[in-house]
């Protein structure tokens, strides 16, 4: 059974419904529909979410607030004074932006300041340094004798390993090939 | 004396002029509370609490700022934390209040065409009831949005403020919350969704 509903809000229940309405338009029917059974029927089968605005203000017995304002009071001059009041600067949108350009600048001071009064200085910076280069035994150990003889090997002599070289093939195709025998190396 | 002298006067330590405002502003705090705790005597509690709550920090409300939007937004905290503390003894004491077969009986008050205080009184309560139950199913920020805006019939940018959030925001929370309620109203509470029932 369609509802009778007001004049003047009719055309616009069907926009209400569906979102459609400007927020203005919209505000006004939803105020209406909260004050008007009629009109809220109306849109109930299409939106049953209209129910709720009954719940707009209902009226309140008239010693619903009796003894508030007396409790309220005895609670509050056993509180004191508001406080907070000097707290009301760091509210304010200028101290806010300055604090965040503040803040950052203040931590770098107290890290760099850190860094520099702690005991002992400055951390030292590393520096580069030529190591020697140590002083190479050549050594060879066996001498080739004729063509079909083996390759020459020679022992390098070093400070930490010994290093073995031999040559194999002849002519502009010599290929080297090294054998390092090193204690220090786990295998 | 207008409210920002109010507010000032407050911020000061004077308790007069504290009540005053108290007195302006109570009302909304309770609904708010109300609607969204869903008994009255815990709105009340709510309310004073809300107003102690303000008592204490007043003095660091900047003057001239949305004053209204601040106070809300203690009340919705109070009233959600207060939610989240009495749930389980909420949800016990709503079980108990509904009477066996109550989802296929006809709703009370207007549903026979007589109207009456007490018939009123009771539909109203009941619908209460109803929303205490299904807007548990919202989302916190659904709810709020939702009493907020279309039962506490504050606008979109009243409800952002309050919410910290942006317009498109709240009307998003709100068209969530209608299409929830719709959909569990026609499942659980047909009656109260045909013509004539309102």
């Amino acid at each position: 059974m369609r509802q009778t509903s007001c004049p003047e809000v009719e055309p616009l229940l069907s926009s209400f419904v569906s979102g459609a309405l400007p927020e203005a338009a919209e505000r006004q029917v939803r105020d209406h529909l909260a004050g008007c059974a009629a009109c809220r029927a109306a849109v109930l089968e299409r939106d049953p979410s209209v129910l709720f605005l009954e719940l707009r203000r209902e009226p309140l017995p008239a010693d619903f607030w009796a003894g508030f304002q007396t409790r309220l009071r005895a609670r509050l001059e056993a509180e004191g004074r508001p406080r907070g009041s000097w707290l009301a600067w760091a509210s304010d949108p200028g101290f806010r932006r300055l604090a965040y350009v503040a803040a950052p600048l203040a931590m770098v001071l107290l890290i760099g300041t850190l860094i520099l009064v702690r005991p002992g200085g400055p951390v030292p910076v590393p520096v580069a340094e030529r190591m020697p280069v140590p002083a190479f035994d050549l050594k060879t150990l066996s001498a080739p004798s004729g063509p079909d003889a083996p390759p020459a090997l020679e022992e390098v002599g070093s400070p930490s390993a010994r290093v073995y070289r031999f040559t194999v093939g002849s002519g502009g195709d010599e290929t080297p090939i090294y054998f390092v025998v090193d204690s220090s190396i786990d295998i | 004396m207008d409210e920002q002298d109010l507010i000032r006067l407050a911020a000061a330590g004077d308790l007069e002029a504290f009540e005053r405002l108290v007195e302006r502003k109570r009302e909304r705090v309770f609904w708010i509370a109300c609607h969204i705790v869903g008994d009255r005597e815990l709105a009340r509690d709510v309310t004073q609490e809300v107003f102690l709550r303000l008592y204490r920090v007043i003095g660091r409300f900047r003057s001239g700022g949305p004053f209204d939007a601040w106070l809300h937004r203690i009340s919705t905290n109070l009233s959600i934390d207060l939610l989240r503390r009495e749930r389980p003894h909420r949800d016990t004491a709503a079980l108990e209040d509904i009477p066996e077969g109550s989802a296929d009986a006809p709703p009370p008050g207007r549903a026979g065409g007589q109207e009456s205080p007490a018939g009123d009184a009771l539909r109203r309560r009941e619908i209460r009831r109803i929303f205490a139950d299904l807007s548990s199913l919202l989302s916190r920020k659904q709810r709020l949005a939702f009493v907020l805006r279309e039962i506490e019939g504050l606008s979109t940018g009243e409800v952002a403020a309050i919410m910290q959030t942006r317009e498109s925001t709240v009307r998003n929370h709100v068209l969530q919350a209608r299409r929830i309620l719709q959909e569990e109203l026609r499942r659980r509470y047909p009656e109260y969704c045909r013509p004539g029932r309102t």
